[in-house]
């Protein structure tokens, strides 16, 4: 099972094997828990996300048929689960949450001993959504910037965008 | 701004997602690792328990679906078409010709049947003339005591006529009996003066009915003498009727001047048509 690619997997399992799902869950669960911890605020939302993406991934199994690379299609629907949850929390809102409840306004107001984890976590929370969720896909997913564009549904050129002023952003924030 | 920085943000991002990494090492719970894997496992199990793939299932319920979905288009279109040619049928044809030839199918038909219905009267009629003709005859028709001269029978019988003149002396009926309407030949039977007495045959009256007043003569010539002996007594209504009855039977029989002549009055004898 090791030496199966993640299509390879995915596809024995929508033929009926349970060790490829076990494979295939081994290889993404750590990222996935990762992308949907820093989009919301408390740990318990953060596992009903990602209980409900690999819900919807089991589901969706019999139509896998591996056109696109395995994580680019978990990973769609990691962040349209993302979405609809955010818009459920904001009914009427045309646009996701600049910032995650909580997360200070300014990176400058973290306290100064808070652990360079927190800080990090802390600092993606004061992200807008789209250079949050932007910057969490390249880092967890692998993906390429055309990739992640086609999975937010911009141009490339916009995820460049986006990802150099979240970098910008926390660079500034980090820097003592 | 520092444009250096500006220039370099590819690695600054990658700075990033080396602190990012060396930093981010959350993972799921155990917990939930188990419901996820035993969800997985239990879809797993729920198809293999199905008895049978719906792949296939759809696959042929959808080649069904097309198949009847054609015939049954083929149908309609084919009962569109036999529909719309028995139409044209019907509408090429002239209503009025039809019409026409139903009123000319009609009145050929009436024609017909009444023209039939008319010789059926006619047959009808006829058959009725020669039964009354034939019941005539077998009442005319009796067994008489033969002449002493070898005369034919009797072959006319007539009910006698009221009469007015009823008295035994009266001189009509006196005169009556001296007509000169004497028969000839044969028996004659003539009613007496009494409108009771019954005619009675002069010769084998066991040989004649006697249920009521009749006359015999044995030919027309008697039968037109008992007429005029009729009017000669006075008897206007009693030769009338004779004389109607008699050119019924007798419709081209000569009719003598004694019985054409106008009367006193003035009326000529006059008998219906026949």
């Amino acid at each position: 099972m090791r030496d199966l690619n993640d299509e390879e997997l995915m596809l024995r399992y929508a033929a009926g094997e349970m060790q490829a799902f076990e494979e295939l869950y081994g290889r993404y669960r750590a990222a996935l828990y990762r992308y949907f911890r820093r989009q919301v605020p408390d740990e318990a939302t953060a596992n009903d996300l990602y209980q409900g993406c690999w819900e919807k991934a089991i589901a969706a199994r019999s139509r896998y048929r591996a056109r696109a690379p395995f994580r680019a299609w978990l990973f769609r629907i990691a962040h349209n689960h993302v979405v609809d949850h955010h818009r459920a929390q904001r009914p009427g809102a045309d646009t996701e949450p600049d910032q995650l409840p909580g997360a200070p306004a300014d990176p400058g107001d973290l306290a100064d001993d808070t652990s360079r984890r927190a800080r990090l976590a802390e600092l993606l929370g004061t992200l807008p959504f789209e250079q949050r969720n932007t910057l969490l896909l390249h880092f967890e997913s692998g993906l390429d910037l055309e990739a992640i564009g086609q999975l937010c549904g911009v141009g490339r050129e916009t995820v460049k965008s986006r990802l150099r002023y979240a970098t910008r952003k926390l660079k500034q924030a980090l820097s003592p | 701004m520092n444009t250096h920085d500006k220039d370099n943000w590819p690695d600054d991002l990658e700075a990033l997602q080396r602190r990012y990494r060396s930093e981010a090492t959350e993972e799921p719970p155990e917990l939930l690792d188990q419901a996820v894997l035993n969800r997985a496992r239990r879809e797993v199990e729920r198809r293999a328990t199905r008895p049978w793939n719906f792949g296939w299932m759809h696959a042929t319920a959808s080649v069904a679906l097309v198949v009847l979905g054609l015939a049954l288009i083929l149908e309609l279109r084919e009962s569109a078409e036999l529909a719309k040619d028995h139409g044209a049928a019907i509408e090429a044809r002239d209503p009025r010709a039809d019409a026409q030839s139903v009123r000319e199918t009609d009145a050929g038909a009436e024609a017909t049947f009444r023209q039939r219905k008319a010789e059926q009267m006619e047959a009808e009629q006829e058959i009725q003339k020669s039964v009354l003709l034939r019941e005539l005859r077998e009442d005319a028709v009796r067994p008489t005591a033969p002449s002493a001269a070898g005369a034919p029978p009797v072959v006319i019988v007539r009910p006698a006529p009221p009469l007015q003149q009823n008295e035994p002396d009266d001189p009509a009926s006196a005169a009556l009996g001296d007509s000169a309407a004497t028969p000839a030949r044969g028996q004659r039977q003539e009613r007496t003066a009494s409108a009771a007495a019954p005619l009675e045959a002069e010769a084998s009256p066991d040989e004649w009915e006697t249920d009521g007043d009749l006359l015999v003569f044995s030919s027309a010539a008697e039968w037109l003498d008992y007429i005029i002996g009729l009017r000669q007594v006075g008897e206007e209504d009693a030769w009338r009727s004779e004389l109607d009855a008699f050119r019924q039977a007798f419709p081209d029989y000569p009719v003598p001047e004694a019985l054409t002549r106008p009367d006193a009055n003035g009326d000529e004898a006059t008998a219906g048509d026949g």
